[in-house]
């Protein structure tokens, strides 16, 4: 009898706590809107975790120097894990942020299909938004709005000064390999356009799944009379693919060149010898000798125990941004009309000097590099740098958008 | 009182109780309770699976994702074609259920299970591939909202719950009824004993695949709901976190149970609500909520509550008329199938 009392409380402990529990959410009120609010959605769960953590690192650490106050105002960040692809989880913390937490300001977001969805969000609701990774190309072209600012990149728009240098190199004849996504084809595809457009021929195009494990028959089917192999792979992927080039022999015969991603600073102590004379392109590098880098990079590795990578440089740079408008604007924040007093902003960043167009993406440096051994470890030197590259290169924005979008050009290079 | 005025009383009183909230919750609670029905549809979808057929099924995504797609797809086609967008997306769903509906119910167990799975991947990989048409990774967004009635909007967080409300309620009553008919009937012997049901006579293949369907076009009508919530069908719908929290609501809640969906589904998107905002795991959480369930409440929170109250009206009637007749005992309005797991 006592024994079955004891299974009943404990039955009803239970359920009285799983009923009570959510519903103490509903009484925590919104607090009066005294400092500015920083709501940050970045992946802290999934495949994005590792970008998510350095993106709210570089963030924090910036926020940290200037002790969360700008323009008069404290600064409050709130930071909510979205994360990685689940378009209706950040919606649902967009909208959490927006309705119960009045944020001012939207910031953050890794992948780009979250982006877009989160692009019109902020339409909706007039709040700024400052896209602190998320690449895709018509984020501020074909489908930008008022909203939108990107201290970060524009996918194909690095791509675009690498395909001239590759042709500048000698190199005629150029393989075309990414990760089988619309980030794949607008890295890659910016580096062909140019690459073409001075004469140079794609000679084929394979396109490996996103997490492909082995790239052994991707890599087979490597035509041998290429002169360059241009592609793009982040991460895990990136790692693989550098290493298994290199063990199929390729390394050497035909050169690799891509975007920064494929060597970056995590992964290239595990890549090693293998990634030796990989070009690849980045808006940042570790190694940049400019004094803000200098002090950005001392600071992080100060305070984090590691070096930053690209992604830790975005997420300051975020908050740089809106500090420094917020000086501007005297504390104030006003939907479109502070997107716009971001747009004007010209700022130092460790990258080098930042600047925006009308649509929102960054006009910034582009930095070549190759791999290298500098005192005994590898690292990607910058051997050229192309200065203040905006997303339309050398076209004007109505032609540039008037051609085929990358996302939609796959299989279409060789003819 | 007889079973059926209890689940109409209870019907009215949910009724009610949502018909307040608008007054007393803020926008952002509005849109949860909102995301909440939209989910307990899904999770009745899969309850019709496993509290009448004994389906696991982690595949219910399959015909939520089909709808969501159809509609913005459909939408962006033809412009202005709230109702007809709406059919479509319904369609896709029985299609998906109709196709496959033989392949599946072929199997049982834990080969249901894996067998729904697969769909959902196949699912995943020609709308992650096929950027042409599905939008790839990036999905489809700017899905607007219809004019449902000329001159009514369901563009704001309000008049979209309250249409949330009426299909939830409608979906609910329909259900009741499916479940109570003879063929619902039927389909709670074929979960007890398959072979006995095909001796009586019964088609059962025919049986389970008509409620398969079924269970397809409920898993369509949320799906289409919650496109038409967030604009913007994209991959991620058909996720096994998607199905599998169907599943998990469905359980939370009580298989076989008329409401327990909707307890379910209520549970995990406030837990997650609340709990998402002080840690980042709470997944966590919810595996734990999950284990406590499977431990002391096998039969989920209505079921409980529905054999709480059985017990203690069973201890009255043995005290006064030392009597007791099982058809008497089921005292709750909410237990649909009282005699599950036993």
């Amino acid at each position: 009898m006592k024994r079955r009392l004891f299974t009943s409380l404990t039955r009803l402990l239970v359920l009285l706590l799983m009923v009570c529990v959510p519903s103490f959410g509903i009484h925590t009120l919104a607090q009066a809107a005294e400092p500015v609010k920083v709501g940050y959605t970045i992946s802290l769960s999934g495949v994005y975790t590792a970008l998510g953590v350095d993106l709210r690192d570089g963030l924090n650490l910036y926020m940290d120097e200037i002790g969360h106050k700008a323009g008069g105002r404290d600064i409050k960040v709130l930071v909510e894990d979205i994360g990685s692809n689940q378009v209706s989880r950040a919606l649902d913390a967009a909208r959490k942020l927006a309705e119960k937490d009045h944020i001012d300001i939207l910031a953050g977001v890794v992948g780009s299909g979250s982006a877009y969805a989160l692009a019109e969000f902020v339409e909706k609701h007039k709040i700024p938004f400052v896209i602190s990774n998320a690449g895709a190309d018509d984020l501020t072209q074909r489908k930008s709005n008022p909203f939108i600012v990107r201290p970060a990149f524009v996918n194909s728009a690095g791509s675009h000064p690498l395909g001239e240098w590759l042709y500048d190199k000698g190199y005629r004849k150029a393989v075309l390999m990414g990760a089988d996504y619309a980030a794949g084809y607008e890295h890659v595809g910016g580096i062909a356009r140019t690459f073409e457009k001075k004469g140079g021929k794609v000679i084929q195009e394979i396109w490996p799944p996103l997490g492909t494990k082995d790239y052994a028959p991707y890599l087979a089917k490597i035509d041998r009379n290429a002169d360059v192999v241009m592609v793009f792979f982040a991460g895990a992927d990136a790692l693989r693919f550098v290493k298994q080039y290199a063990d199929y022999g390729l390394k050497g015969k035909i050169p690799l060149a891509g975007k920064g991603y494929l060597v970056d600073d995590k992964i290239l102590p595990k890549q090693g010898k293998a990634a030796e004379g990989v070009v690849t392109e980045s808006h940042w590098c570790l190694l940049l000798d400019t004094p803000e880098n200098k002090r950005f990079t001392e600071a992080y590795t100060k305070k984090y125990g590691h070096p930053p990578t690209l992604y830790s440089e975005q997420g300051y740079l975020t908050a740089k941004l809106i500090a420094d408008t917020l000086n501007k604007t005297k504390g104030k924040v006003d939907g479109a009309k502070f997107t716009e007093a971001m747009r004007s902003l010209e700022m130092k960043a460790p990258r080098g000097l930042v600047k925006f167009d009308k649509l929102g993406a960054p006009i910034q440096n582009s930095y070549i590099r190759e791999v290298k051994k500098v005192k005994g470890s590898w690292q990607s030197v910058p051997i050229k740098t192309y200065p203040m590259v905006n997303q339309f290169w050398i076209w004007s924005p109505e032609e540039f958008m008037k051609m085929p979008a990358y996302s939609g050009m796959k299989g279409k290079w060789t003819k | 009182m007889s079973n059926k005025t209890k689940t109409l009383i209870f019907l009215l009183v949910l009724l009610g109780v949502l018909c307040v909230l608008p007054l007393i919750l803020s926008t952002y609670y509005l849109g949860v309770v909102t995301s909440a029905l939209i989910l307990g549809i899904l999770a009745m979808s899969a309850n019709l699976l496993l509290g009448f057929l004994g389906l696991a099924s982690v595949g219910q995504a399959a015909f939520f994702g089909v709808a969501s797609y159809a509609v913005a797809i459909y939408t962006r086609s033809a412009e202005g074609a709230a109702w007809s967008a709406l059919g479509i997306g319904l369609l896709a769903a029985l299609g998906a259920g109709l196709l496959f509906g033989p392949l599946a119910i072929r199997t049982r167990d834990i080969f249901f299970l894996v067998i729904m799975l697969a769909f959902c991947q196949i699912l995943y990989g020609i709308t992650y591939s096929w950027r042409s048409v599905t939008g790839g990774d990036d999905g489809l967004p700017g899905l607007a909202r219809p004019d449902l009635i000329p001159g009514v909007s369901l563009d704001n967080a309000l008049s979209y719950y309250a249409f949330v409300v009426v299909v939830f309620l409608l979906v609910t009553a329909g259900f009741r009824l499916f479940v109570n008919s003879p063929f619902g009937l039927v389909l709670k012997g074929i979960r007890d004993s398959e072979s006995r049901m095909r001796a009586l006579g019964y088609n059962v293949w025919l049986y389970k695949y008509i409620a398969f369907t079924v269970s397809a076009l409920l898993g369509g009508v949320s799906g289409i709901l919650h496109a038409y919530y967030y604009g913007c069908p994209n991959p991620a719908d058909f996720s096994l976190i998607h199905s599998s929290s169907a599943l998990l609501m469905v359980i939370l809640g009580g298989p076989g149970t008329l409401f327990g969906p909707l307890a379910g589904s209520l549970i995990i998107v406030f837990v997650r609500e609340f709990v998402s905002s002080i840690t980042d795991r709470w997944l966590i959480v919810l595996g734990l909520a999950y284990v406590c369930t499977v431990l002391f409440f096998p039969n989920g929170l209505m079921g409980t509550i529905a054999s709480m109250g059985k017990r203690s009206s069973k201890d009255r009637l043995q005290t006064k008329e030392s009597l007791s007749e099982p058809s008497k005992q089921e005292s709750s309005a909410d237990l649909v199938s009282a005699d599950r797991s036993k």
